[in-house]
């Protein structure tokens, strides 16, 4: 019995300097793992993971752990990519709506980021690792969202920086008591804004930059017909936008064609009607990148890996499926350089599951993010046995 | 087309095959036949054996001494036939003829046998290599093809969940073929409250609710959904303590008529002329008679005052509380054998014995009860009514009849099963003592706070229905509230059996996610055999099936499904289904060759 508490103080000891390192103290260590699940969907047998300073250095197979690396045995465990959610409210207790003005272009989601809330807690528990916050579809022009990791003590090494303007279109933004309240008032609107921003060269605000086609917007729509208008105002006005909730998407893929962006799909729950969960492989056999969102803590983040599930189930492949809260999730946020894979000199955002990662009979095991360890299933359960003592 | 490519080698020797379950076809068959005649084919006789409520739910027999039915072999897969041994046989070989399976062979078929299309043009082989075989899924708590949002208060027991289902709603239908479901137990829609009577579907013809097996699967009732309010709550439970005794007073109203029927048709053959006392009964019951029942409480009077002071030796108490804040609850006190939820307690026991305590039988005035449980008790009332006569003897008087009191009878007989749905884990313990207390065969259908009542739960023996594995993200308090993460592991450590359904969520239903909520029953701690179980043959042995589908066992329906991939595997997609051995997945079109 003295010996087994040895071995768990030494085992503590480890994980505490390896979680150490992830604060830059120049310490490495690695995770010995039954298979890690590449970005194209495919598990990768017997690897070890070596992360320093919170970046991933090396993965792959390894005959021996690098000098001076203490080795964490996982070795019964897979290692799936952290998941990135594009669309959530986490922490913001839903103040993100300005209900006296339709458009806010200069609102910044980053304002409200409350890093301790404990929702970042629940989404990095269900293997969430980047979340983007975006303010409320209650407006017109809703303003600048933001990306987040969603845990670490530190909230300035937390943001990533802001992420797309966002804009919406679906019902809830359009209100009596205040212009424009039409849809195609709001289009008109646009425009003018869209010509006056293009006549003013020096104006670097978000909208602005938007406006003249140089970065992509976030647009929340209702329906298929919402769809094929902003396919047709995108085109007309040669913006780039990005459908949110394009759950219709499957049944409109020439407009999805011209938009020539990836559409953002979701809630996807166990409740959803057959031509939501069809879309997914409809789209990829169409050559459209999707990708899903939970939004957080309006719905469990816990659905974005049911999503995947979800989709495969409908048609769409490992690939895709993986992509589509990753890979594809990180380039449509603009942060494909830090974060959605496990690859040398991207970020140790990464989670230690108990089987195949895109399988639901896996359970999450530990979660790192920047190289430290922010969630472990075993502590949890000690947690709530009384202590681990 | 690129599809096709993936698919196992399929080898259909016949294309008429695809009629055999078209309604207009299936329909006609039976026409030809004589109807009711003995003497017509096997498959014949079985139909006129069968309960009227259900046909049998196989093929029909063909004119012209074919079989409509074609054979299927499926060889080559590794077999999960989920029988009681729980076998699983690599590379084994299952036939389905005539509807029904044959025995599970241990090799493999070398191809179709010879002469095979000669006996039977009808005949299907399919390559199973590489492939999981298991029994068509069983979703034993659907929702599929009903109008979930129902009534907003409980039904009666003698509604019928069958009576709500849509079965158009065909979308709904192929595809919960399409991810292996082929069994559904389709519980009535309803608020609070007794829901009714839930149906047992098999999909074989969904626009055809003669496949169905059985209309009463079990009696639903409701507990504690939604925002209930506390006073709610304990209405909730004291109505359904109510309604169960007034089943108990129904069931005894009615052997008590049907013993005194018995006396009298024998006296009245003997010739003799025979006097019914009914007042020697009452100051003798320990004669055989039975107390008679007191007259029932006049409801509209006012709230009667406790007995008190000396002229009462027993005073009633209310568990329920809330009643003018003068009694309180005192465990271990016996109880009122006619109405089991007063208490009574004697204020000096040493004048006499435990016997002499007697129930005042007016507490009935002091409670307040909801609509649908009034209109329960009043029938249940009248079914006591004392049987009054005019001179000396007469033929018993026929008890009230009242089908949903009928209903409940049956569960309190043990003849039916009772799925409480309950979330919060002091719901469910009053339901438990209510399961304990009526002797019922029953299921705790929900259960999202079961884990807090692991043991309790365990010692009742009954068992668990979960449908929900991920608690909400939002602080809404709904009956949902007390599910959290460690729900299944802690059923799982007390040796709950825990059964897995959809459940009643989604517009119309969410039984295609069968397979998909029992893989997240298992990340969260159910063994894999037990998760596959909970979805095949031990749901059919809930909804009282387990003689005709759930496993691949010899003389069972030939409801199989081949899949690419373990069926728990996210990854897995279905390739095959049959039902009673027509194939249904992937649809099979008219004129294919």
């Amino acid at each position: 019995m003295t010996r087994a508490w040895h071995i768990s103080l030494a085992a503590a000891l480890l994980l505490a300097a390896a979680t150490a390192s992830a604060r830059g103290d120049g310490l490495t260590y690695g995770i010995r793992a039954k298979g890690y699940l590449n970005e194209n969907g495919q598990i990768v047998k017997s690897v070890t993971l070596v992360v320093k300073d919170g970046k991933i250095t090396k993965i792959g197979k390894m005959s021996r752990a690098p000098e001076g690396a203490v080795v964490l045995d996982r070795s019964t465990y897979y290692i799936g990519p952290g998941m990135i959610d594009v669309l959530s409210s986490v922490g913001t207790m839903r103040n993100t709506g300005e209900d006296a003005n339709a458009m806010e272009p200069a609102a910044r989601a980053a304002d409200l980021f409350n890093q301790w809330h404990a929702d970042f807690q629940r989404a990095a528990r269900a293997g969430i690792t980047t979340l983007l916050i975006a303010p409320s579809s209650t407006n017109q022009i809703g303003g600048v969202t933001t990306i987040v990791k969603t845990a670490g003590a530190d909230a300035a090494h937390r943001l990533l920086g802001d992420g797309p303007l966002k804009l919406s279109l679906t019902s809830r933004a359009f209100n009596q008591d205040r212009v424009p309240t039409s849809l195609q008032g709001l289009l008109a609107e646009l425009r003018r804004r869209i010509a006056a921003a293009r006549a003013d060269r020096k104006d670097e605000s978000a909208f602005a930059r938007w406006a003249r086609g140089e970065t992509t917007a976030l647009v929340d729509v209702d329906d298929a017909a919402d769809l094929s208008i902003l396919a047709r105002f995108a085109e007309e006005e040669t913006v780039h936008c990005i459908a949110l909730h394009g759950n219709y998407a499957a049944e409109r893929l020439d407009e999805m064609k011209s938009l020539k962006q990836p559409v953002v799909l979701g809630t996807y729950e166990f409740t959803d009607p057959l031509r939501y969960t069809r879309a997914p492989g409809i789209l990829e056999s169409a050559g459209i990148d999707f990708i899903l969102t939970s939004e957080p803590p309006r719905y469990a983040p816990e659905l974005l890996r049911v999503g995947t599930t979800i989709a495969m189930k409908g048609g769409a492949s490992r690939k895709a499926a993986l992509a589509s809260v990753t890979t594809s999730a990180a380039k449509l946020i603009g942060v494909e350089k830090r974060v959605g894979k496990i690859a040398p000199g991207m970020d140790a955002d990464f989670v230690i599951y108990t089987g195949d990662p895109l399988r639901l009979t896996s359970a999450v095991h530990e979660v790192f993010v920047s190289g430290e360890r922010v969630y472990s299933r075993e502590a949890e359960q000690d947690a709530r046995n009384g202590g681990g003592e | 087309m690129g599809k096709k490519a993936l698919l196992p080698t399929i080898v259909v020797f016949a294309t008429a095959m695809v009629f055999a379950g078209v309604p207009a076809r299936a329909q006609d068959a039976p026409a030809t036949q004589p109807a009711g005649n003995p003497s017509t084919t096997t498959a014949a006789a079985e139909a006129t054996t069968q309960p009227a409520a259900s046909r049998p739910a196989g093929p029909r027999p063909g004119g012209r001494g074919m079989p409509m039915s074609p054979t299927v072999t499926i060889s080559g897969g590794r077999i999960l036939t989920m029988d009681s041994k729980n076998q699983v046989i690599n590379g084994g070989t299952i036939r389905i003829r005539d509807g029904k399976l044959g025995a599970v062979q241990s090799s493999a078929a070398g191809g179709p046998p010879q002469g095979a299309r000669r006996r039977n043009p009808f005949f299907t082989f399919i390559d199973a290599k590489g492939r999981y075989v298991t029994p068509g899924l069983i979703d034993a708590w659907s929702a599929a093809g009903l109008d979930t949002g129902g009534p907003s208060a409980g039904g009666k027991a003698s509604h019928s969940a069958r009576d709500a289902i849509n079965a158009f709603d065909s979308q709904v239908y192929a595809e919960t073929i399409r991810q292996g479901v082929t069994s559904l137990c389709i519980e009535p829609p309803s608020g609070n409250g007794v829901a009714g009577l839930a149906a047992f579907v098999r999909l074989e013809n969904p626009t055809d609710l003669d496949a169905t097996l059985t209309e009463n699967a079990c009696l639903v009732i409701r507990v504690g959904l939604g925002r209930v309010g506390p006073f709610g709550r304990l209405n909730e439970i004291k109505a359904l303590r109510t309604l169960f005794q007034s089943a108990k007073d129904h069931r005894e109203a009615w052997e008590e008529y049907e013993e005194e029927l018995e006396k009298y048709e024998k006296d009245l053959k003997s010739g003799k002329k025979v006097k019914l006392k009914k007042d020697d009964k009452e100051v003798a019951p320990e004669q055989g008679g039975k107390p008679t029942p007191p007259p029932p409480p006049d409801r509209r009077r006012g709230r009667r005052r406790p007995p008190r002071g000396d002229d009462a030796h027993a005073s009633v108490r209310f568990p329920a509380a809330g009643i003018e804040g003068l009694y309180t609850y005192i465990p271990g006190a016996p109880r009122c054998d006619k109405h089991p939820w007063v208490q009574m307690v004697c204020c000096c026991p040493e004048d006499h014995g435990e016997d002499e305590v007697k129930c005042e039988h007016d507490h009935m005035d002091d409670v307040i009860l909801p609509d649908w449980l009034t209109s329960n008790l009043n029938s249940g009332d009248s079914a006591r009514k004392d049987d009054k006569k005019d001179g000396d003897f007469a033929k018993p008087e026929l008890p009230a009849r009242d089908a949903d009191l009928e209903v409940l009878v049956q569960t309190l007989k043990r003849e039916l099963r009772v799925r409480f749905e309950v979330h919060r884990p002091a719901d469910i313990l009053n339901v438990l003592e209510i399961v304990r207390d009526f002797n019922l065969n029953a299921t705790i259908s929900g259960a999202s706070g079961g884990g807090y009542v692991a043991d309790q739960l365990a010692d009742s023996e009954a068992t668990v229905l979960l449908s929900e594995f991920i608690p909400s993200a939002s602080f809404e308090p709904t009956h949902l509230r007390d599910l959290r993460f460690d729900n299944v592991s802690r059923l799982r450590s007390a040796g709950v059996p825990m059964i897995i359904g959809s459940g009643r969520g989604g517009e119309s239903g969410r039984s295609p996610y069968l397979a998909q909520l029992a893989a997240l029953a298992v990340s969260q701690g159910l063994s894999r055999d037990a998760a596959m179980r909970a979805i095949t043959i031990d749901a059919a042995r809930l909804c009282g099936m387990d003689d005709k589908v759930g496993s691949l066992e010899k003389g069972k329906a030939g409801d199989v499904v081949v899949w690419k991939g373990h069926p728990l595997a996210s990854d897995s997609v279905v390739e095959y289904v049959f039902i009673g051995g027509r194939q249904v997945y992937p649809p099979v079109e008219e004129g294919d060759e």
